[in-house]
Order: C-alpha cells, then sequence, then structure tokens
C-alpha cells in the first residue's frame, strides 16, 4: 500500500469572475482522500459542491480560478498542471460522471463506441479489440445482452441504463479517482437505488476511490466512508459517516436530519423542522459564521469570531459551540415532538366522499401526433387502464409510481386538462365533466392544481400580484379592491410577505415560488388541491418548509390533497391513503400504514426498498438491481409487472391478468401471489433482506 | 437579490435607474456595431422627418438648362443631377421619406398578422396549426418579389398594393418564427393554471403568451424591416412600386441604369442609400438579438422571458 494519500486537498479557495466582482465559491477547504476510499459530500445548490468536483478535474471554464491552497494527486499538484497533464489525466487516472447521463453521451454515436472510444484515446487499444472490452465493460455494469446493448443510440437506452454506460465510461480506465456529481438526482427512485447497489458493488471490484456528491444524506448513507457537509463555499462539518449521523456537530449538519421527514410508519406524522431562511449570497457573506443567520443555537459571539474548522477524534467542525448542541439535542427534539403532535389529521373514512373516479382510461397516439400523413404502423401507449379511485374530503391520497405510470396523467385527467378516453368521474353531488371546457366556474373553483416546477407554472412575466389577483377575481367575481385584499390575505398564509406583490417569479427563490405556486392553487377556497411533484425540485431544506404549509392549509382549510410523488417518504408524511400506480394500473391501494407495513405487491415491495434510508445501519434489500436489468414485456398478456417482478410465481402470471385481491379492509393488491404468501414488512426502517435466490433471477415459486 | 433587508423606496428606485443607465451604457460599449447602425438608422429617419428644410432643391421640377442635365457632383449639386436636371440629393433625401414610412407601417403590419396567427397556431394546434402552417407553406414557396407581383397585379401598382404585399409577404415568415417561440411556452404550465381558471383562449393568448413574445418580436421586427425596405425598393426598381415623379431610391436606380455608364452618380448615391439604411437596420437588428440574450442572463429586474430567440429565417427577401 501506498503510505501518501491519494488526494490530497490543502486550504483550496476558488472564485467566479462576474463582471468586475470575484465570487468566492470555494473557501478554504482542506480533505484527504485515501485509495479505495469514499467521500460523500453534501450541500444544497450554491453550496459549492460540484465547484470543488470541476476544481479537481480543472473543468473550471473561463470565468472561474483557483485562487489558492492545491489539489495534490499522488503528490503532483493539479492546481499547477498544464493542460496536457490534465488531458492526460482527465478519464484516464480521474473520471467523473455528471447528473444527467443524456447530455453526457453523444446522441449520434451507439453506446458501445462511446465506451470503446475511451480504450482507443487513453490505451491506443485497436478498435477490434477496444470493441471487444466495451461490451465486457457493459457486461460489468450489470446490463443484459451487452452485445445487442452496444450497438444501441443513448435514446434508444433508458435512463437507468445510460447512466450505467457513463459508469461503464468512467471506469473503463480503472481510474483511481471517480467523481460522482449527483449521479442519481435525475433518475427514477427505482432506478437510483439500482445505481447505487451497483456503484456499491463496483467499488469493490475496482478498488476505485470515490467522491459522490449529493445534496440527500439518504443517497450516500450506502456509499460513503465518510462524509464533508458544504454550506455556502465552506466545509462545516467533516467525519466519518456512522459519527455524522449520530452526533452531528454543526447546526446546519443537524438541520438537514431533522427535515427529513421521519421513517417508520405514518402514525409518527410529527412537523418536519426546516432549516429558517436561504443561502446567503456568496457576494454578501455574513462576517463570521456563514451558518449564523440560519442558526437556531446562534450566540452573540458567532457574529464578531470566525470558527474554524476544529477536528477531534476525528470529527471535524466548524462551529464555536458545538458542545453545546450536542449536549442540547435530546432536550430540544423532545420539546420539538410534544408542541408539534397535535396536528393530526382526521382519517378520511368518516368524512363524505368528494371525489369519484370511474374506470379512466387513456391512451396516447404514439408517432408523429396530429400530422396530416398518419404512419399506419403505429401502436398507441395505453397510460391509464380503466382506473377507479375515491377520495373523501379533507383527506389526502398519496399517488406513487415510477415515471410512466401514469401518475401525472391521471391528475390531468380529473383537472380535466388531459381528456380522458372513458370512465366516468363524479365531485360532490355534481358530474364531473372529463372535458374541461365543459365544467363550470363552479367546479374550476373547487379543483386546483400545483405543478412541479414553479418557473415553469408561474408566468415570468406577471407579478404576484397579477398571478393571484387574476383567478380571485375571475371566479370568486371579487372587486378590484376586495380581490387584492384577499391575494394579500394568501400571500400572508403561505408566510410571505406583501412586499412580494409588486415582484416578478424570477426575484424569488424557489422555496418563495412554490408557495406562491401553492397561494394560487388555494385562491378559490378550492376543496381538492393536486400537488404534482411540489418539492422534488426544492432543496432539502426548503422541501421541510413547503410540506409544512401544505399540512398547515389543510387543517386551516379541510381540503383534500390527490398528492403525487415519487418519493415515499414524503408521501408517508402526508398521505392517509397510498395508491401505487404501475403502468397504468392500481397494483396496490390502502391506507398508509397499510402500505407500509404490508403485505404489498411485489412493485410495492421494490418501491419500499429502493427508498434511500439515511441510517446507515439500516438493513439494506438488493431488489432495485435485479428489477433495473430485467426489461419491460410489454405484450398486453397476463400481469403488467411480469416482466421485472423479482417474485414472478410461474406462466400464470405470464398469461392471466391477475386479480386484485383485497388483503385487509381497505387494502387491495394486484397480484397472483396467495395473501398470505405476499411479501411483508417491507416498509421503510424494517427493511428485510429477501432471500439470496431472488439477486440472480431465480424464476422460482417463492414462498415463506 | 437583497431580499434579506428591504432598503427604502426612494434609494432602490434610484439604484434601479442607476443600475439601468449602466446597463445601456455597457451595453453601447459592448456592442459598437449596432451603436453605428442605431446612428444610420436615426439619421435617415431625421433625414426623411426634416427633408422639405433641409434638401436643396425641389424633388421633382427639375431644370431645362443643358448644363444642369446629368451634370457630375459638384458644389452646386453634391450628389449631381439626372436626366431631367434634378438634383439628386434632394431626390435621395425624399425619397427616405415612402421608404421609411412604407416599409415602417407594413412591417408593424405584417408582425402583427404574423404574430395573431402564430398565436392561434401554436396555442390550439392540432388541425388549424396544420392548415395555417400548410397555407403559410404554400406562401412561402413562391419566391418574395414573385409573390409581390402577382400581389401588386391584383391591387394596382402604387402605395396600398405595396403595403399589401409585403403584408402579405412578410406574415407568413413572422408566423413560422414567432410560432416556434410560441410552441415550447404554450406547454408551460402556466398555461395549464390558466386554464384551470376558467380563461378562455383570446385570454391566454394576450395574457399569458403575448408577454413573453416581446423579445422575439423585437428581433423579429427589426429583421422584417430590413427585408422590407429591400423589397419595396425592388419592387420601385422593377417599376411597380412607387410612381414616378414620387421620388423612391428603386425607381431611381432603375431610370438610372441606362446612364450608369455615362453618370454613374446616378445610380451609386441611391443605391448607397438603399444600402446604408438596410445595413443600419440589419445592424441593430443584429444588437436587438444580444441585447435580449444578455437581458435574459441578466434576468433579475427585467424578467425578459425570451428563452428562444430563434434563429430567424434567412430567406432573403427578394428571391433571385
Amino acid at each position: 500500500m501506498n503510505e501518501a494519500p491519494l488526494l490530497e486537498v490543502r486550504h483550496l479557495s476558488v472564485s467566479y469572475r462576474q463582471g468586475k466582482a470575484a465570487i468566492p465559491a470555494l473557501r478554504d477547504i482542506s480533505f484527504t482522500l485515501q485509495a479505495g476510499e469514499a467521500l460523500g459530500i453534501i450541500g444544497e445548490s450554491g453550496s459549492g459542491k460540484s465547484t470543488l468536483a470541476w476544481a479537481i478535474m480543472r473543468y473550471l471554464g473561463s470565468n472561474g480560478r483557483i485562487d489558492k491552497g492545491s489539489i495534490l494527486f499522488r503528490g503532483h499538484d493539479l492546481s499547477r498542471a498544464s493542460d496536457k497533464e490534465m488531458r492526460a489525466l482527465r478519464g484516464d487516472r480521474l473520471a467523473m460522471v455528471y447528473q444527467q447521463p443524456q447530455a453526457a453521451l453523444n446522441p449520434s454515436i451507439p453506446l458501445g463506441k462511446q465506451i470503446a472510444e475511451v480504450f482507443t484515446t487513453h490505451r491506443g487499444i485497436g478498435e477490434e479489440e477496444a470493441r471487444r472490452r466495451a461490451v465486457e465493460m457493459l457486461e460489468r455494469v450489470r446490463i443484459n445482452d451487452p452485445g445487442r446493448v452496444a450497438r444501441l443510440y443513448p435514446h434508444q437506452a433508458s435512463g437507468g441504463m445510460q447512466q450505467r454506460v457513463v459508469i461503464a465510461m468512467a471506469l473503463a480506465t480503472e481510474p483511481d479517482l471517480l467523481l460522482l456529481d449527483e449521479p442519481t438526482t435525475a433518475l427514477d427512485v427505482t432506478t437510483q437505488a439500482a445505481v447505487l447497489e451497483l456503484l456499491e458493488e463496483l467499488r469493490q471490484e475496482f478498488n476505485t476511490a470515490l467522491i459522490f456528491i449529493a445534496h440527500d444524506l439518504a443517497v450516500i448513507t450506502r456509499i460513503a466512508d465518510r462524509v464533508a457537509v458544504f454550506y455556502a463555499g465552506e466545509m462545516v462539518e467533516h467525519s466519518s459517516l456512522r459519527d455524522l449521523f449520530h452526533g452531528p456537530r454543526h447546526p446546519y449538519t443537524r438541520g438537514l436530519i431533522d427535515c427529513l421527514p421521519a421513517r417508520g410508519s405514518g402514525q409518527s406524522r410529527r412537523p418536519l423542522i426546516p432549516i429558517p431562511g436561504r443561502l446567503p449570497s456568496l457576494t454578501n457573506l455574513p462576517p463570521a459564521c456563514v451558518f449564523e443567520p440560519r442558526c437556531p443555537y446562534a450566540e452573540a459571539d458567532c457574529t464578531v469570531i470566525r470558527p474554524e474548522l476544529k477536528e477531534e477524534d476525528g470529527h471535524a467542525t466548524r462551529c464555536l459551540h458545538w458542545r453545546h448542541l450536542v449536549a442540547n439535542q435530546a432536550r430540544i427534539q423532545a420539546t420539538v415532538h410534544a408542541n408539534q403532535l397535535e396536528t393530526e389529521s382526521m382519517p378520511g373514512s368518516a368524512a363524505p366522499a368528494l371525489l369519484e373516479v370511474h374506470g379512466i382510461a387513456k391512451t396516447f397516439p404514439q408517432g408523429s401526433a396530429g400530422g396530416l400523413f398518419k404512419g399506419a404502423s403505429r401502436h398507441n401507449a395505453r397510460v391509464l387502464s380503466a382506473v377507479n379511485l375515491q377520495l373523501a374530503q379533507g383527506e389526502t391520497i398519496g399517488l406513487v409510481g415510477e415515471s410512466g405510470s401514469g401518475k401525472t396523467t391521471l391528475a390531468r385527467c380529473v383537472l380535466g386538462l388531459t381528456v380522458a378516453d372513458e370512465g366516468t368521474m363524479t365531485f360532490g353531488s355534481r358530474d364531473l365533466p372529463l372535458r374541461l371546457d365543459r365544467r363550470g366556474k363552479d367546479t374550476l373553483r373547487d379543483l386546483q392544481m400545483v405543478f412541479q416546477n414553479p418557473d415553469m407554472s408561474l408566468n415570468p412575466r406577471h407579478t404576484i400580484r397579477t398571478i393571484l389577483v387574476r383567478p380571485i377575481r375571475l371566479l370568486e367575481r371579487l372587486g378590484k379592491r376586495d380581490a387584492e385584499a384577499a391575494a394579500r390575505d394568501l400571500l400572508r398564509a403561505v408566510n410571505l410577505d406583501e412586499r412580494y406583490m409588486d415582484r416578478f417569479p424570477s426575484q424569488l427563490s424557489g422555496g418563495e415560488k412554490q408557495r406562491v405556486a401553492i397561494a394560487r392553487a388555494f385562491a378559490t377556497r378550492t376543496k381538492l388541491v393536486i400537488c404534482d411533484e411540489p418539492v422534488s425540485g426544492l432543496d432539502v431544506s426548503v422541501q421541510a418548509t413547503v410540506l409544512n404549509l401544505l399540512r398547515e392549509l389543510q387543517t386551516r382549510w379541510g381540503t383534500a390533497y390527490l398528492f403525487i410523488s415519487h418519493d415515499l417518504q414524503v408521501v408517508q408524511y402526508l398521505a392517509d391513503r397510498v395508491v401505487v400506480l404501475y403502468k397504468g394500473y392500481i397494483a396496490e391501494t390502502g391506507t398508509a400504514d397499510q402500505v407500509y407495513s404490508g403485505p404489498n405487491h411485489p412493485y410495492t415491495e421494490l418501491l419500499l426498498s429502493s427508498v434511500p434510508v439515511p441510517d446507515p445501519d439500516a438493513p439494506t434489500a438488493h431488489l432495485a438491481l435485479y428489477s433495473e436489468t430485467k426489461t419491460e414485456v410489454l405484450d398486453g398478456q397476463g400481469c403488467p409487472f411480469k416482466g421485472r417482478c423479482h417474485r414472478h410465481i410461474g406462466p400464470i402470471c405470464d398469461q392471466v391478468f391477475p386479480p386484485f385481491q383485497m388483503v385487509g379492509p381497505g387494502h387491495g393488491v394486484l397480484c397472483h401471489i396467495p395473501i398470505a404468501e405476499l411479501p411483508r414488512g417491507a416498509g421503510l426502517g424494517t427493511a428485510t433482506i429477501p432471500p439470496p435466490g431472488i439477486v440472480t433471477g431465480n424464476m422460482e415459486p417463492l414462498g415463506q | 437579490m437583497s431580499a434579506d433587508r428591504p432598503p427604502t423606496a426612494r434609494s432602490a428606485g434610484r439604484r434601479a435607474r442607476h443600475r439601468r443607465a449602466r446597463f445601456w451604457l455597457g451595453q453601447i460599449q459592448a456592442q459598437p456595431l449596432a451603436a453605428f447602425g442605431a446612428f444610420l438608422v436615426i439619421a435617415w429617419v431625421f433625414i426623411a422627418i426634416f427633408a422639405p428644410l433641409i434638401a436643396p432643391y425641389d424633388p421633382i421640377k427639375g431644370s431645362f438648362h443643358l448644363q444642369d442635365i446629368q451634370a457630375a457632383p459638384s458644389g452646386a449639386h453634391w450628389f449631381g443631377t439626372d436626366d431631367h436636371g434634378r438634383d439628386i440629393l434632394s431626390r435621395v433625401m425624399f425619397g427616405s421619406r415612402s421608404v421609411l414610412v412604407l416599409a415602417g407601417i407594413s412591417t408593424l403590419a405584417a408582425l402583427s398578422c404574423g404574430t395573431i396567427v402564430a398565436l392561434v397556431s401554436g396555442y390550439y394546434g392540432g388541425v388549424v396549426d396544420e392548415v395555417l402552417m400548410r397555407i403559410a407553406d404554400a406562401a412561402m414557396a413562391l419566391p418574395a418579389v414573385l409573390l409581390a407581383l402577382l400581389i401588386l397585379a391584383m391591387f394596382g401598382p402604387g402605395d396600398l398594393g405595396l403595403f399589401a404585399s409585403t403584408v402579405i409577404v412578410f406574415t407568413p415568415l413572422v408566423a413560422r418564427v414567432v410560432r416556434s417561440a410560441v410552441l415550447p411556452l404554450a406547454d408551460r404550465e402556466f398555461i395549464a393554471a390558466a386554464r384551470l381558471r376558467g380563461e378562455r383562449g383570446p385570454a391566454i393568448m394576450l395574457r399569458e403568451l403575448l408577454p413573453n413574445l416581446l423579445g422575439v418580436l423585437a428581433v423579429e421586427g427589426s429583421i422584417r424591416l430590413g427585408y422590407a425596405i429591400f423589397l419595396i425598393a425592388s419592387l420601385g426598381f422593377l417599376g411597380v412600386g412607387v410612381q414616378p415623379p414620387t421620388p423612391d431610391w428603386g425607381v431611381m436606380v432603375s431610370e438610372a441604369q441606362n446612364y450608369a455608364s455615362v453618370s454613374p452618380w446616378m445610380v451609386i448615391f441611391p443605391a448607397l442609400a438603399i444600402s446604408t439604411l438596410v445595413i443600419g437596420v440589419n445592424l441593430v437588428s443584429d444588437g436587438v438579438k444580444q441585447l435580449m440574450l444578455s437581458l435574459e442572463q441578466r434576468g433579475d429586474d427585467a424578467p425578459a422571458q425570451t428563452r428562444s430567440v430563434p434563429e430567424t429565417s434567412t430567406i432573403p427577401a427578394t428571391g433571385s
């Protein structure tokens, strides 16, 4: 073993020039990384975590500059290396995987050839041999039928497959250090779990050191040995993974852990503890401690004395009062629990039905849509198949599933934005027309939506005033003055200052924009608000604020929610009942507790086991990678999940459409497996490790 | 953004004004060519407005003195005279009027028509889009001058015919470009939000879509203006545009072609006038495009939502 560390970053400071101003993106970062070690870097957007990766790769762009410090890679200073030296290192000894696999792959070159190019460029290997090795690499990233996949173009592969190809390219030269910049953020939960499982396995095989950048603590728990927390360009905490989770010393890390929805069954629905305030502007940093303005533990000296990164028993923190924080942790948590436990929402069973959906189906024509020259050989994509749904007043239904499961289409059909092909809907005592333009003002007033991305859902040319006043005037027929007053009330209800009325959306932060979007959805005392992934685009600390707000508004106004999310923890936090959609079919439905404690549909089991658990000691299941390597079989026969199912019980699954079995009151599962043998207890926190056979693709019936 | 500590309204206003002034100054520094283009255009507009005051001679009344016929440029006639003994400088000055007014008005009209078509087509989509765009394609398939000649044949030569032909030639071009900017906007969720509060189609197009198209329209308008000047001059040259004896650059070039070898000034000066104005407009148009991009990047107190300043079609207005 080499004694010297693989990578040693010493007092690194990086700034970006913007006009005449220099923006200090990273300040005084020091850490070391041994060969084969995995370092997780956690930070919200603007924390400088990606800048660190670019600095190491020397990809800072024309306006970025390393001001101070050194980056020693095997004792060689990268900050002073020539461009030629860097070119030789990049993609050979140093490799990087980015967030968007689509952007990293060249759309006009087959996947296999792109990997082969790594060999021909860096190793000078002949074409034939390089092609053979590329197929070998595809096999090593667990791609089925690598010979066929090598000939595919990027757009023909799924997102997970693309990311695995990018990882294969990065690992092709067996680099010493692999930088991963949010490699799973853009992927589905199940795909994310599969990529994480793969990385966990490959780390052992290749003995590559990793720097894994993420905004979410849960994601890195299975990979990282050590964790560094970044905030506003500084490293505020650095320790081993377990120390960080069991005894965080910096208030920011504490906040990041507290603002995640709790694990366990649905009863523990304590409000989340958000981190107040927002990231300081890098050009106008607080004088002493950068976290002081948002810190609940701040004392007078925090604004005066600049804390240094102090290490004690291998656990470094940039906080003056960390001892105080550690000592008081238990007490503070207890009071928070006591204060906020009473906000328990009512169960939906007693309340009258608000929305009833019967047999909603939707098929989208594929290929050149709407053209005069319609091809004859197009096949249609069935997105929803006879979906039934009941929603009571004031109830929250969580709608979960991967992308392509039809959850957004279902929401749009309920709203009338997409016109369902068949089926009926009733709302209250009224019939709900399928087409939006057949709905009267009364109906429009009752049904609103919060979209995923507030940048898309707020008109950038309208002020907040226009955005809020317009629906009130249109639907409530209020006068100008009354509508303005109502809009101000709404703004206050979502905890925004009245000063925001005359601002444009671009002048607000992401969380503030989403709160405006929520205010708009509630503008007309709405009875049902459909939320389509309303927090997935937001930073973790902001998510908590928005989720709390949604619950607060629900208790105040008794609004029902249809809450779409791929994040089961978020759904668990908000939902009374959960509906699991797979390829337009309801795979499972039940109360949140029923779904989280089982018995479950195998697909639900897969989803539940894929949720990253923010606890390094939690047992982990390895279902996702298995399912990811299987291909969907869409021949319209048998069970829609048969192709990817790890609990496939034989020909019946392939030939007969499964029955919807009731496993408890209000809890149903669309599966052939006898109720007694359905997987149980895959719920968060109590994930069981499934029998080893299923990982290798065993097709035998799996009984207890 | 300094949202944390509210500045007083007045100091904020002053700061914003200051910042805006600095921004425009920076733009002029960053784009000297566009500033030069703007100077050319402003100079021509100035000349057009004050032509009766600054033109040394009457543009229509000629002279029968032999020495005044096709006289070379001199102290008395800076640009020389033509075959009717008319002062070319005065004729060029007055000629700017018809071109600027006609091109300006017809560009505005084409821009409005094209935008309406684009909004209807892009927002409603489906069959409406299909029909409108195929009509546009059909109109664009003909060379611009040929199409303009056809229309002039219906209206007869003169201002009305010129106006109609310019509008009809340019509307499909504008519609195509603006529609490509409408399409991504129509998919945005603020349109869905507007539909959910019961807004009707026209309201969505005007309130939600149009404000987001201003950047594209500024770019497109300035490009079309250049082409319109060109088209009107070309039609004048072909003898179907502005009718003599009204001074018009295109007509002047066409009348002078027989004398080009003997009295080249008769061709050169009106031709120079056309090219300086068109070049000026084009430079300004490039500048507007750059400006829209930098406004988008700055994107704080002027939320210019011109995500897609599209590559404007480079079909020459005058087909060969």
